[in-house]
């Protein structure tokens, strides 16, 4: 016997799921088959939403250096470059067969974890199978890991958070965005994720499907349709064509183990309420149990981690009872978002006008966050507590104006940079303050000009000032000075 | 979707004949693998299984879908990797 608990699979899910186990005392061991730890965190270069617990605010591939850190902390041994290939399952025991530098291991694990994340849909459309195809996860590891732009054009099939982001990730690499294509009436992932490839000009094309993609040897371009009217297909040049239709949980391992099956819209394994599956001894936890997000990973992380140990006495039964509690309180948190529940426009324009009026007497925040999603930096990051969210980390954010005293700190703060600063003390103009993660960076004196929300030029800006520090993590603060009859129109700022 | 779209592509088994396959009566991924080795190849049914059970969701509407049987290996592993092992010992950690 080696291990007490084995977890296969070190991103958010594995690697929480290892420091619950090994801070508990069990013998832990964590097998991935990457070099390094951290899942599909390593490539995500934005900010993530969500709350302090589950470090919010950092960016995906620094909460994937404090995880492992935690993990190896506690005690927790890595194998990295394993794959595993057959896991047989035995009265006392599990058995574990991979493959490290082309040889074959096996080793023993009382308790095992799968938490081997999840695949990436197919969308088998004419010419899918043409060079310039990939998935969307693909073409995030081409450019965040092996900072590689394949093409130069670029056409995002699905609007889910992830096509948002990645796109978002393109035009910032200096690629070109022909268009987003989303079957669905609206984007479907968070409007703030939309929102920011929105103002840099990127269409997205909703109601429309790829019915083609053509090219001899390579992707050329895509025939798209409108679903709601006949006869009305057009094509779009591109050379690459970035498939972001969904995520299933890659549970496979679990199967071959002999765990049973359900299909809820996708396979996924049977597990109870501590994330056991259908043999006793066998968990799985993230993506692999159900495809969700980094959070939510964590958190099953945590449960299937104090679950295995307490099963093995390491950890007492009350304490783990505790910690699972506490952790399905927070899932039932995180999963309860409603998408399309965020403030009416008209709410939103109320907002705004009601900002601009107090600006008069100094900066104030502005936030342009509308759904209610799961993620609060801003209302911890806010030192004079001004603003607030009810009822809990689902609600929408609230700014009190007269607490609110410009210091800015939350426009760095809020991963959907979502939240702008606006200075009225002038009577003619306005100066406004954003977040900036691009290049080029504008210089105090240049003139810019600033753009409405789908990017479109709409008057001159002076740029007075840019501001970067430790604690901005990268973000920018532009401040720029501008008519006032602009101050509520302009998003962003272009060259 | 075009007849000879490729919907398996590590065995190049084309939309065409995994639609004769459920005409001939297959319904489920396991029945159509055995018929027209779909999901026999290199990554064993991980990118085709979706797209053959959409295809026999949209032959049978209401079809109760089987998940896949995967089966070890679950990734390909060289005979040499195997040979290595047994002449060393079994178990060691990774050095």
């Amino acid at each position: 016997m080696e291990y007490d608990v084995l977890i296969i699979g070190a991103g958010p899910a594995g690697l929480t799921a290892a420091f619950e186990a090994s801070s508990a005392g069990a013998r832990t061991g964590l097998l991935d088959e990457n070099e390094h730890p951290g899942g599909q965190l390593p490539k995500q270069i934005h900010k993530f939403f969500g709350s302090k617990r589950h470090m919010a605010g950092m960016r995906g591939y620094e909460i994937a250096g404090k995880l492992a850190s935690k993990a190896f902390e506690a005690g927790v041994s890595f194998l990295p470059k394993s794959r595993v290939f057959n896991i047989t399952n035995h009265s006392s025991y599990k058995e574990v067969a991979y493959i490290y530098n082309n040889k074959v291991k096996v080793i023993r694990t009382k308790q095992l974890i799968i938490a081997t994340g999840a695949r990436e849909n197919p969308l088998a459309v004419p010419g899918w199978t043409l060079p310039g195809v990939v998935t969307i996860g693909a073409l995030q590891t081409m450019m965040n890991i092996y900072q590689v732009l394949p093409g130069n054009r670029f056409i995002i099939v699905g609007s889910g958070n992830a096509g948002l982001v990645v796109a978002h990730q393109i035009l910032l690499a200096g690629g070109q965005i022909a268009a987003v294509v989303e079957a669905q009436n609206q984007p479907g992932g968070f409007a703030v994720h939309a929102a920011k490839i929105a103002r840099l000009g990127a269409p997205v094309l909703t109601n429309h499907i790829v019915t083609s993609i053509k090219g001899s040897q390579k992707v050329q371009g895509v025939t798209i349709a409108h679903l709601n009217s006949q006869n009305n297909t057009f094509t779009m040049d591109a050379d690459i064509v970035a498939l972001a239709v969904g995520f299933h949980p890659a549970y496979e391992l679990a199967q071959i183990a002999g765990v049973k099956s359900i299909f809820n819209n996708h396979f996924m394994p049977c597990h109870n309420q501590n994330m056991e599956t259908s043999i006793e001894g066998i968990y799985c936890a993230g993506d692999s149990a159900c495809v969700e997000e980094a959070s939510i990973a964590m958190e099953e992380g945590r449960i299937a981690g104090a679950a295995s140990a307490a099963k093995l006495g390491c950890l007492n039964k009350t304490e783990a009872h505790v910690k699972i509690a506490q952790a399905h309180q927070y899932l039932n948190k995180l999963r309860g978002y409603n998408k399309l529940n965020g403030a009416a426009s008209s709410e939103q324009a109320a907002i705004e006008s009601k900002t601009l009026t107090a600006a008069v007497a100094g900066s104030k925040a502005l936030i342009r966050c509308s759904e209610k999603i799961p993620c609060n930096p801003c209302v911890s990051s806010c030192p004079a507590k001004a603003i607030s969210m009810k009822p809990d980390i689902t609600g929408l954010p609230q700014v009190d104006l007269a607490k609110c005293n410009g210091c800015k700190t939350c426009i760095a703060a809020c991963p959907g940079q979502a939240i702008i600063a606006i200075d009225a003390r002038d009577a003619n103009s306005c100066k406004i303050t954003i977040p900036y993660e691009r290049y080029p960076v504008p210089k105090p004196g240049e003139t810019w000009y600033g753009t409405d929300i789908h990017g479109n030029k709409i008057c001159k800006v002076q740029i007075l000032k840019t501001a970067s520090r430790m604690s901005f993590d990268k973000t920018i603060l532009v401040t720029f000075n501008t008519a006032r009859e602009f101050a509520l129109k302009i998003y962003d700022i272009t060259t | 979707m075009a007849d000879d779209n490729i919907i398996c592509r590590c065995e190049e088994v084309t939309e065409t004949e995994i639609l004769q396959a459920i005409k001939d009566g297959a319904v489920a991924f396991d029945e159509i693998k055995r018929l027209t080795r779909a999901g026999m190849g290199h990554c064993q049914g991980s990118t085709c299984s979706i797209l053959v059970d959409n295809l026999l969701r949209s032959a049978n509407p209401g079809i109760t879908l089987h998940k896949h049987t995967p089966r070890p290996p679950l990734q390909p592993v060289k005979l040499e990797a195997f040979v290595k092992s047994a002449s060393g010992s079994q178990g060691e950690a990774n050095e």
